[in-house]
């Protein structure tokens, strides 16, 4: 029941806006019969779209909020109402079956009354002539029904499918809100803060969570960006030794890069006496490091790392853009460390 | 290969065959899909080009009736649907599956007026 | 709750409910049989959301040896359920469940543990309230359902005809259905005129369901109609249907008016022909047969010709023929389906021409049943 409760209240907390709207909308029966709901991972579509369900279906309603504890509002939220449609992509794409299935059940009337939601998921995810399928039944429903499309980006969804909807971008999640949910989830506040400066998306997050990436990509760095910052060329082992291992992929590789980046960044914090960096356990060291560099040595160091991410995507060796790159800091630093 | 890398391996392979399939039937719907709008296409093609000459010959005297006393639209429609695809209200444009015949588009080429 | 009962009652009111219940299910519950012990009854609940079927059992049932000691609901998974109490070897069995839904078996010897779900989680079936309560024969309706199920869609395509249309309308109720290509509708009277007209489409696997379940014991059935379902009502089984929402397409201008030519005879001696006939054309690669009407000779014959395998001809024994000389192509299992639906009658074949639709009625009850088939261009 506990963590039932959580997600009633998560789209109230994530999107409070969204739920306003919503609020208003079913207040004064404007609800449309179709949403698409746009955002990053992790930012609470499909909490919205349950949220309304249960706002829809509760039978127990505290003002104008469903109280997440009825029978109606805990059979949406573990997914087991018969008039609350869910479908998630099977895989890498949400199968024919399963809109076979959608179909039946968008021309089928409620099992137990008049009002049906559906809720697809990625539904970018459909092919070209599903989603099609489903625009007749989207425009035209029979009966109180309201579908739910949820995808990260507009841009991936089929006009004729956009043109069909009404569009609800949410809004990413204040990064306060999304560093106190990390700790808790026993994230070290330090990690935590260094998450959330490389991606706004949970799905991400847990991603670099798995298997201490993000303690282990943490240490590594420091070691690396330390050693390279006193000039000293053995940076240039540690790329190999220490770097390339966290270094699996595509998707990795251009997080080391943006931790690299957050370092130069701190330092040119530090020197223009900001207040918060992302690197506060390393704040004593980096405060020195800035103070004895001037602030042209530091936008070098920027220089050197900002291009590395488009060297990237052109399909350069990771490996050699970062040695380069380290050969070109120590360079910078060659006169500190001695 | 030990057994795991075998298992693996068909693993991936029944995954890799899953995804051609889906690839199949997406292709499939996609084909039928520009044949009915190819159909829709024709259907339009064949009212322009109606308008045109009923245009361009002002003093052809209205539409007259000709084979099984059907006029001209009919018979673009018994065309059609000749071609196999509907022509009725219900499923206008659409595939004919197996070249099935269809009572409501008969009805509309030669049902009662 | 806590129970005990003649498991002979309890497994055929279970095999009753198991035929809505489905392994394959997008919510886990629905694998599950809901059971309700009240003061002075059993219920016994199954779905898969398009039907869904209620039984009772009453503690007045002298048969049934029901004895309820304490009240309650649960969910079991109905497949071993069902297969656990099949297999129990005392004639009466107890079943108790606990805190957490662990629910006890107990049958002479044998003591079965098995965990339950929470019934809140299972589908709450409609309150049914409606006006209007249309009774009727059980066996007529389940003849109605037989004779225009074969004419719907088998489609998802269409899914508006994968459902047979209703109308109750004065004292008439009618049920069409057309996959596109042949079409059946029947008219049965009702004993007295019903105030509010109904315009409903039930799913055709639905009523399938239904019509298996009314055997010869069942005298009659009735039939409510709630805003999202069909509620059917015979001895102590509720069985309800989830409709099809949208509009049935008007099918009346389907139906030719007026014909040129027509036949009549004995459905079974058309039926033993085209059975024939139909051997060839199943084999060939267009299952197709030709009929060939001389009026003035009053001849018909039926003939198929596959290329491949060979041909066949003969000619069908008529009562009579008026009209023009008519030549038409059509699908034989189409007319086998018609055919077999009439049973033992004379028939009434009506053509307007060799590419509309032609239709067949009882010759005794001319507007009430009708068959339509779509014939095959040839050209």
């Amino acid at each position: 029941m506990e963590d039932l409760k959580n997600l009633t209240n998560q789209a109230v907390e994530k999107q409070p806006e969204i739920v306003k709207r919503f609020n208003e909308m079913i207040d004064s029966q404007h609800l449309s019969h179709a949403y698409l709901l746009t955002g990053a991972g992790g930012i609470g579509k499909k909490d919205v779209a349950q949220w309304v369900a249960m706002r829809l279906f509760c039978i127990d309603l505290q003002g104008s909020m469903p109280c997440g504890e009825c029978e109606e509002c805990t059979r949406i939220i573990s997914g087991q109402h018969p008039d609350v449609v869910e479908i998630a992509p099977d895989g890498q794409s949400i199968k024919v079956e399963q809109v076979r299935f959608l179909k039946a059940e968008f021309s089928k009337s409620g099992v137990e009354g008049a009002r049906k939601v559906f809720i697809i998921e990625q539904a970018n995810k459909m092919t070209t002539s599903a989603a099609n399928s489903l625009l007749k039944f989207i425009e035209e429903p029979s009966g109180e029904v309201t579908a739910f499309l949820l995808a990260e980006n507009r841009s991936l969804m089929l006009p004729t499918i956009v043109s069909r909807t009404e569009i609800i971008e949410l809004k990413p999640l204040p990064k306060d809100r999304l560093i106190k949910e990390l700790t808790e989830q026993n994230i070290a506040e330090t990690d935590a803060r260094i998450l959330t400066r490389l991606t706004n998306d949970t799905s991400e997050i847990q991603t670099l969570v798995d298997n201490n990436w993000i303690l282990d990509a943490h240490k590594a760095l420091e070691k690396w960006f330390i050693t390279a910052t006193t000039g000293d060329i053995t940076a240039f082992v540690d790329v190999q030794t220490r770097v390339m291992a966290l270094a699996k992929d595509r998707f990795y590789q251009e997080k080391i890069l943006d931790l690299m980046m957050l370092y130069a960044m701190d330092l040119l914090e530090l020197k223009f006496d900001q207040e918060t960096i992302t690197y506060e356990a390393n704040r004593r060291q980096l405060q020195e490091l800035a103070d004895q560099t001037n602030v042209r040595q530091l936008l070098a160091v920027a220089d050197v790392l900002l291009p590395l991410k488009h060297q990237l995507s052109q399909n350069l060796n990771f490996q050699s853009v970062v040695e380069k790159a380290t050969i070109k800091i120590c360079n910078i630093f060659k006169m500190r460390g001695r | 290969m030990d057994k795991k890398d075998l298992f693996d391996q068909i693993t991936e392979v029944t995954r890799n065959t899953e995804d051609l399939l889906n690839k199949l039937h997406e292709t499939q719907s996609a084909m039928v899909e520009i044949m009915e709008e190819n159909a829709e296409l024709q259907i339009e093609n064949q009212h322009l080009r109606e308008r045109l000459k009923q245009a361009t010959a002002a003093e052809n005297e209205g539409t007259k009736n000709t084979k099984y006393g059907l006029s001209k639209s009919l018979q673009n429609l018994e065309k059609l649907y000749a071609s196999g695809y509907h022509v009725c209200n219900e499923f206008y444009g659409k595939h004919r599956q197996d070249e099935e015949e269809c009572a409501f588009c008969l009805t509309v080429i030669y049902g009662d007026r | 709750m806590k129970f005990t009962i003649a498991r002979n009652t309890f497994i055929k009111k279970l095999n009753a409910v198991q035929r809505a219940i489905s392994s394959k299910t997008t919510i886990p519950i629905l694998t599950g049989l809901k059971i309700e012990a009240e003061e002075d009854r059993l219920i016994l609940t199954g779905s898969n959301t398009d039907i869904s079927i209620e039984t009772t059992i009453s503690t007045n049932d002298e048969e049934a040896h029901l004895n309820i000691e304490s009240t309650g609901a649960v969910v079991l998974t109905a497949r071993f359920f069902g297969d656990i109490v099949k297999k129990l070897p005392d004639n009466t069995m107890l079943l108790e469940v606990k805190d957490g839904f662990q629910t006890t078996i107990t049958s002479g010897a044998s003591e079965f543990k098995i965990n339950g779900l929470d019934a809140n989680n299972f589908p709450h079936l409609p309150e049914v309230d409606s006006q209007t309560t249309i009774t009727l024969k059980a066996d007529v309706f389940s003849e109605m359902i037989n004779e225009t199920v074969i004419a719907v869609s088998n489609q998802e395509s269409r899914p508006i005809l994968t459902g047979i249309h209703f109308t109750i309308e004065g004292n008439k109720l009618s049920a069409v259905a057309t996959d596109s290509h042949r079409l059946s509708q029947r008219v049965i009277n009702l004993p007295e005129p019903i105030k509010m007209p109904e315009d409903i489409i039930i799913p055709g696997k639905s009523l399938l369901e239904l019509s298996r379940m009314l055997d010869d014991e069942i005298d009659t059935i009735t039939l409510q109609i709630s805003e999202n379902q069909a509620l059917f009502t015979f001895d102590e089984t509720l069985f309800y249907s989830r409709l099809l929402e949208g509009l049935y397409p008007d099918t009346s201008r389907l139906i030719p008016k007026e014909s040129s030519t027509e036949m009549e005879f004995e459905a079974p001696e058309l039926l033993a022909s085209i059975e024939r006939a139909s051997l060839l054309s199943h084999a060939g690669r267009n299952n197709v047969v030709k009929l060939t009407i001389n009026a003035a000779n009053k001849q018909a014959i039926i003939s198929g010709d596959s290329p491949e395998v060979g041909n066949v001809e003969e000619e069908v024994v008529t009562k009579d023929i008026v009209g023009e000389d008519l030549e038409i192509s059509f699908n034989p299992d189409y007319l086998k389906d018609a055919l077999r639906s009439f049973g033992h009658t004379s028939i009434k074949m009506a053509f307007t021409s060799a590419l509309r639709p032609f239709t067949l009625v009882p010759t005794e009850d001319q507007e009430n049943f009708i068959q339509l088939i779509t014939p095959v261009r040839t050209f």
